[in-house]
């Protein structure tokens, strides 16, 4: 399965990864050079990493992981009104941002108390199209306990934030993350942030692994690479027009117009409509592309 | 005994891998002798359940259910589905030895458990779940394993569907037991497999990254210079320009080269599956042989066999010219008049796809005594050799040229044009010292501003190197043993030149 990294090193030979990125099957996504400075972001095989690891260590660079690099991550709150949103939900997604993640603040159109608490099927299905999901909630522990059952349907990723240390019943749970009137700032705050990454990176390397047990044909990158190439993405000024996802991507473009655009890339030969489902998303009439697993792939060629 | 040799079976009583072959590998050229044995073994808990619907997998983790589950396998089969419903999916009934309970356990979504309808023992069901739920299926702890793949079949069963089958995956494991043979005594044995030589096939699509495979493997050997868990590289010919042609997936024993960066011109054998790039020309596949670049080091020369006719007739001389083109069954037109004796120094066209695809081969010759056969000093100015290779085009072609930059008959020497771009870090190596002879070559290094230039002395200098420089100044890149045809050469004049073998 691929996985995303980043080398960081010197602008002089770096070059020199960039071909061996290329030789070794990967997909250099994104170059940031920083006047002597450069960030290669890549996709590539992790069995590889080794020797591009000695490679890079050579150069006096190094290579670091990216975990959520590939993944769309909600960040959700019960709403956006201001009864809410001192959440630290902004300080959840820089932090995830950090590692890499494309991170959608969701806010649900609730929020008068625990009674009438729900959510809705479209809500349901918006933030079920993201890789994971973090939901940050209030300081009731009671309340939290309610809010969690309606969520226990989620197959996905997720964590849910609140303000008790610990609330018993509540899997995923991580607290001190209540109401806050401030930026997380301080350093227990920070660790509260780092034990999210872990939690969710924890629930992600399983789901990697799941993956990996019945992959997809071609690696999400590859795709990625095929679809800006062929439909003029490439150089767009849009903001991230393709966005990864473990499963397929997210094309940031009208579902009715361009749709069968997408269906007809193709990609080692196939068309994307072929090994891939096409659907439109109900996050702001983009395109969700989910890739068909080979095992169902090889079933129906048979 | 049968052995099985570069993919062909054989019947021998050779005893010796030289015997077998009819050549001697070295430890430059080694050829590998295998022996591989097919076993088939179990895969770690993991089971293919066939329904009416198509292939479940499961993986399992160990367990009393689990035991029981290994232990029924049999009389799963044929089990029709008893209900299901958005949470799970059921089989039955199979007796189960368990004891009955009413404790409720939280199960994941695709997890496979066994479970006791009615809290009955004779009851017995194998479910999968549609989704996590909590249940009291009368088991205690029931999960035992999770669907991995065939999940949309799960999701397809329905009332009327059956159990076919249930085994547990199996593979073929090839176990391998592998002698790189470096000299020709190593012995062979019945069932043995000899690799001697990749065999390959080479694509018309790319017809430029063709004609750069059979010029590289020319001799019939492919120099390894690294050997990587994804693909092994041949660097002899790194730096040479190559249109980007026919781009597509890298499988298992692909040939493929590079058309840009710094390592462009280098030839790539795959060893694993890898997506395209648009940076690799693939312009082959190996029919047989992989296992041999594999095990092969850098250093070592692997012989090559393309199913593909190099028709490059640059350098040989009109009687050869036309007996290759004579046994490639294709049309042979000289231009002008040549006598056999003749070199040939340009045909049309060029690349041997383009000739195969012709059907004909225009040449034109020029007589021997303009072309000239030259030495290289490739161990002791290497960097100096290569530059020269560049401008005279013998690193890409068997026959190179140079044209005349400099000559005068009052002169005692030569000079040809050089790139003073490409000399810009041709750093000092290998100066003369005391003396230069007749007929070596000398190029101006990088220290002095006419770098690049080449020249020739008729006479031996112990003051200036052939390009009338000081000897600082001054690479000896090589030697012709004959210099006299040169003393007629005017400016503007081609020299065409041969290396020596």
């Amino acid at each position: 399965m691929f996985k995303m990294f980043v080398f960081k090193g010197g602008i002089y030979r770096h070059d020199e990864i960039v071909d061996l990125i290329e030789d070794l099957g990967g997909i250099v996504m994104q170059k940031t050079p920083m006047q002597t400075e450069v960030d290669v972001v890549f996709a590539m095989p992790e069995y590889d990493l080794p020797y591009l690891r000695e490679r890079a260590k050579r150069l006096k660079g190094e290579i670091l992981d990216i975990p959520f690099g590939d993944m769309e991550i909600a960040i959700v709150a019960p709403s956006l009104s201001r009864h809410h949103l001192p959440h630290p939900v902004c300080d959840i997604s820089e932090f995830l941002r950090r590692y890499g993640a494309t991170t959608n603040i969701v806010g649900l159109a609730r929020g008068y108390g625990k009674t009438i608490f729900q959510i809705s099927d479209k809500e349901r299905h918006m933030i079920g199209e993201h890789d994971a999901a973090i939901f940050s909630f209030g300081i009731y522990g009671e309340c939290i306990l309610l809010k969690a059952k309606a969520l226990a349907s989620f197959t996905l990723p997720h964590i849910i934030c609140g303000g008790p240390a610990d609330i018993e019943g509540v899997d995923h749970y991580i607290g001190n993350m209540g109401r806050k009137a401030s930026r997380m700032r301080s350093a227990e705050d920070i660790a509260t942030l780092e034990e999210v990454k872990r939690l969710l990176q924890e629930q992600v390397e399983e789901r990697r692994k799941e993956i990996g047990k019945d992959p997809y044909i071609f690696p999400p990158p590859y795709i990625k690479r095929a679809i800006e190439d062929q439909m003029g993405i490439r150089g767009s000024l849009g903001d991230n027009p393709v966005v990864l996802h473990l499963d397929g991507l997210r094309v940031k473009l009208p579902y009715a117009t361009r749709a069968d655009d997408v269906a007809a890339v193709t990609v080692g030969g196939r068309t994307l409509g072929d090994i891939a489902r096409i659907r439109k998303s109900f996050l702001n009439d983009t395109i969700i592309v989910s890739l068909i697993p080979q095992s169902e792939l090889e079933e129906a060629n048979e | 005994m049968n052995i099985r040799v570069d993919g062909e079976e054989r019947t021998t009583e050779a005893r010796t891998v030289g015997e077998v072959l009819g050549f001697k590998p070295t430890p430059d050229v080694p050829v590998l002798v295998m022996r591989t044995t097919t076993k088939e073994v179990e895969v770690h808990n993991t089971y293919d359940i066939e329904t009416s619907k198509g292939t479940i997998t499961i993986e399992t983790r160990p367990g009393p259910v689990h035991d029981a589950f290994k232990e029924r396998l049999p009389q799963l089969v044929d089990l029709p589905l008893q209900w299901d419903d958005k949470y799970a999916a059921t089989f039955g009934t199979v007796p189960l030895p368990f004891e009955p309970t009413r404790k409720s356990y939280d199960y994941d979504r695709y997890e496979v458990l066994m479970g006791l309808m009615g809290h009955d023992r004779q009851q017995g069901i194998l479910a999968f779940q549609r989704q996590g739920h909590i249940w009291n299926n009368g088991i205690e702890k029931a999960g035992f394993g999770t669907v991995i793949k065939g999940r949309s079949v799960l999701a397809r069963l329905g009332r009327g569907d059956s159990i076919r089958s249930v085994s547990a995956r199996t593979e073929n494991a090839e176990l391998y037991d592998i002698t790189m043979a470096t000299s020709p005594d190593v012995p062979v044995h019945d069932g043995d497999i000899v690799l001697s030589k990749l065999i390959v096939d080479l694509h018309d699509e790319s017809p430029y990254a063709v004609e750069h495979f059979l010029f590289l493997t020319k001799d019939g050997r492919l120099p390894v210079s690294e050997v990587h868990t994804t693909f092994a590289t041949c660097s002899a010919l790194r730096g040479v320009e190559l249109p980007p042609e026919h781009i597509r997936p890298r499988t298992r024993g692909s040939l493929s080269v590079r058309t840009s960066g710094k390592e462009k011109g280098t030839v790539y054998v795959y060893l694993k599956d890898v997506v395209e790039d648009k940076t690799h020309t693939v312009f082959g596949e190996t029919i047989s042989g992989i296992e041999l670049v594999q095990e092969a080091q850098p250093g070592h020369h692997v012989r090559v066999e393309p199913r593909y006719v190099r028709l490059n007739t640059l350098g040989n001389t009109v009687a050869d010219a036309r007996a290759l083109a004579q046994r490639a069954g294709i049309a042979f037109v000289v231009e002008g008049t040549a006598g056999d004796d003749d070199v040939v120094v340009s045909q049309h066209p060029e690349l041997s796809t383009a000739v195969m695809a012709e059907g004909s081969i225009t040449i034109e010759a020029v007589d021997p005594t303009r072309v000239f056969t030259v030495r290289l000093f490739d161990d002791l100015a290497p960097q100096t050799a290569a530059y020269f290779k560049t401008i005279s085009g013998l690193k890409t072609r068997s026959l190179g040229r140079l044209t005349v930059f400099f000559a005068h008959e009052d002169m005692d020497m030569v000079l040809f044009s050089g790139n003073d771009k490409l000399a810009g870090t041709l750093t000092p190596e290998n100066h003369p010292e005391g003396v230069v002879r007749a007929g070596e070559i000398g190029i101006t290094n990088m220290a002095s501003r006419q770098r690049g230039t080449i020249g020739i002395r008729f006479g031996d200098s112990t003051e200036y190197g052939p390009t009338g420089e000081d000897f600082s100044h001054t690479n000896i890149v090589g030697k012709l043993d004959n210099i006299e045809g040169l003393r007629a050469l005017k400016e503007g004049d081609t020299v065409y030149l041969l290396l020596e073998t």
